[in-house]
């Protein structure tokens, strides 16, 4: 037995490796996605594996992500987040004449996590950016795209949608620490240590109907009549916007459980619009999640609204209905002595689309 | 997550197992644990309970095996796992507090503490919010042997009635946190049947009959 057994035995927190019938169910889930994705004319794009960490550190925690030293002392950061590195990428690229620009990606990312930490099983993830197109209409292809998608997977789906907006609406007076803190107990749930956040600030009443609006969950429906009676005005614009969202994609996905839920305003603090999560029957977490993210692409010199999702493929994967696809069809071995006269058996009976060894 | 339409349940051994279960037939849903099975469902399949030691409840509603769990803020702090609380139970409340032998001086503000604990990081957490240097002995359980024996002049412990520590001849120095119990669920299985355990929570709180 070698010396170091946990080197050899195990792989650093954040990765995974996996092969055979799961690596074959793997690429099949890639290419359903990507060829739907291609079909709504999207393009494929590669970032790089690692890159400067400076020009993400705003929108990074530094535990969470792994760094290393180049050659010339540069602090580098290996790819955490799919949207923060294809937002840069496409910002040196970007021209006003090539907008609206649709992109796509299948690659890994790399997290530290804890052992404990079941945010894991996001080391592969395929997802969808529109750059250039503002408001309803980048929203609405995104999540219809989105469901699209779903849909072609043998699992039960439930979309939660939201809004960043709204949270910053109501909360632009709050200091920036307060702010996280308060986006960290409604994004919880944790409706007792909102109350508490926001006590010294606001009366018993006002508290109250920020309460009330933060914690719906409901169908597009039931929320469009709750935001009808919303004030102020640009609160009550933005709900309606979303139910308006919700109720759009409901109509054109009639099997799918789309449902207003303003806890869901998005983890990453570069969301400024819709933000929707992706939960499914048997996954212990979220399976995907997006939003609009207009001023992410000042960060990196460029002026663009953008709006996108990323789907966490490994957790998808691991789910009852996908499993039962893993299961490998068997291939069919050829016997006789004449190669010759194997190979054009063989390449007779693949045409059929049977899957033929030679021996 | 574990494959079933039940709502399930995972329930703490101990303490609190007794308490939770009597708080849930007096709302019509009745279960019992057959000898010595760690299983058991109600009549009508709505709802399947587990028995799990208390310190390992969050990992089961972590991972979705049990939807909900019922556990205290000690052991939901304790794993470091964020939950979705639904409701805070009105029993099994208790304090967490540093203990020592009886007339153990409360120590001072700044002073270096060296401690025993099963709570490492709520000791840890605490007393770094404070500024105060803290050393942890980890213990797993009689806690209350530390300071007797002379391993640690302190200790961080749960204190429900004191009692223990009056038979050792230990007395609470600091109260350092009320703890409540609360029904947790997994944030996305909250998601999913969120009609479904809001209002099972009506139902305990007795919203409705």
């Amino acid at each position: 037995m070698k010396k170091n057994n946990k080197a050899l035995l195990q792989n650093p927190r954040g990765t995974e490796s996996f092969c055979m019938e799961e690596a074959a169910l793997h690429r099949r889930v890639v290419n359903r996605l990507s060829d739907i994705l291609m079909l709504w004319g999207y393009l494929p794009v590669q970032t790089p594996i690692f890159d400067f960490y400076d020009i993400y550190s705003d929108y990074v925690k530094s535990e969470d992500v792994y760094r290393l030293t180049d050659r010339e002392g540069d602090l580098l950061l290996l790819r955490n987040d799919m949207t923060l590195f294809l937002a840069k990428q496409i910002a040196v690229l970007l021209e006003e004449k090539n907008l609206p620009l649709r992109v796509f990606y299948s690659d890994t990312i790399l997290r530290h996590e804890n052992k404990s930490d079941i945010s894991q099983n996001e080391f592969f993830q395929t997802g969808a950016e529109i750059f250039g197109v503002e408001g309803e209409k980048g929203d609405l292809e995104i999540l219809l795209l989105l469901e699209e998608l779903l849909s072609v997977l043998p699992i039960k789906t439930f979309l939660h949608l939201g809004s960043r907006k709204l949270f910053n609406l109501c909360f632009s007076d709050l200091q920036a620490d307060l702010r996280n803190l308060l986006s960290t107990a409604v994004r919880n749930r944790d409706f007792e240590g909102f109350d508490r956040i926001l006590q010294p600030y606001y009366t018993d009443e006002c508290r109250d109907r920020f309460r009330q609006l933060f914690s719906f969950i409901g169908t597009p429906d039931e929320f469009q009549n709750f935001a009808e009676g919303l004030n102020p005005q640009p609160v009550r614009d933005e709900a309606l916007y979303i139910a308006g969202l919700g109720r759009k994609t409901a109509a054109l996905f009639p099997e799918a459980a789309v449902r207003l839920d303003t806890s869901e305003i998005g983890e990453r603090n570069y969301y400024t619009g819709m933000v929707f999560r992706v939960y499914a029957e048997y996954a212990a977490t979220e399976i995907a999640g997006g939003g609009r993210y207009d001023t992410l692409m000042e960060h990196f010199g460029k002026t663009c609204p953008s709006v996108g999702f990323s789907l966490m493929q490994r957790k998808i994967e691991s789910l009852p209905g996908l499993r039962k696809e893993a299961v490998s069809r068997q291939a069919t071995a050829l016997s006789g002595s004449d190669i010759v006269e194997l190979y054009e058996k063989a390449k007779a009976m693949r045409a059929k689309g049977e899957i033929i060894r030679l021996c | 997550m574990l494959e079933t339409n039940e709502i399930t349940v995972a329930l703490p051994k101990g303490r609190l197992e007794k308490l939770v279960q009597k708080m849930f037939a007096e709302h019509g849903i009745r279960f019992e644990f057959e000898d010595r099975k760690l299983t058991a469902c109600t009549a009508d399949k709505k709802f399947r309970f587990f028995l799990v030691k208390n310190s390992d409840l969050p990992t089961y509603v972590r991972h979705g095996i049990a939807g909900i769990g019922i556990c205290g803020d000690d052991v939901i702090y304790e794993s470091g796992t964020t939950f979705t609380k639904v409701m805070k139970l009105d029993c099994g409340n208790t304090r967490m507090c540093l203990a020592g032998k009886v007339g153990t001086p409360k120590p001072k503000p700044g002073q270096k503490l060296k401690v025993a604990s099963k709570f490492t990081r709520f000791a840890a957490d605490y007393y770094n919010s404070i500024g105060t240097p803290i050393e942890i002995v980890k213990l797993n359980g009689s806690v209350e042997l530390a300071p007797v024996l002379g391993l640690t002049d302190y200790i961080v412990d749960l204190v429900e009635t004191g009692s223990t520590l009056t038979a050792n001849n230990l007395e609470i120095i600091d109260v350092l946190k009320e703890i409540s119990v609360y029904m947790i669920v997994n944030p996305s299985y909250y998601k999913m049947r969120y009609k479904e355990i809001d209002e099972l929570v009506s139902l305990l709180r007795g919203d409705r009959r």
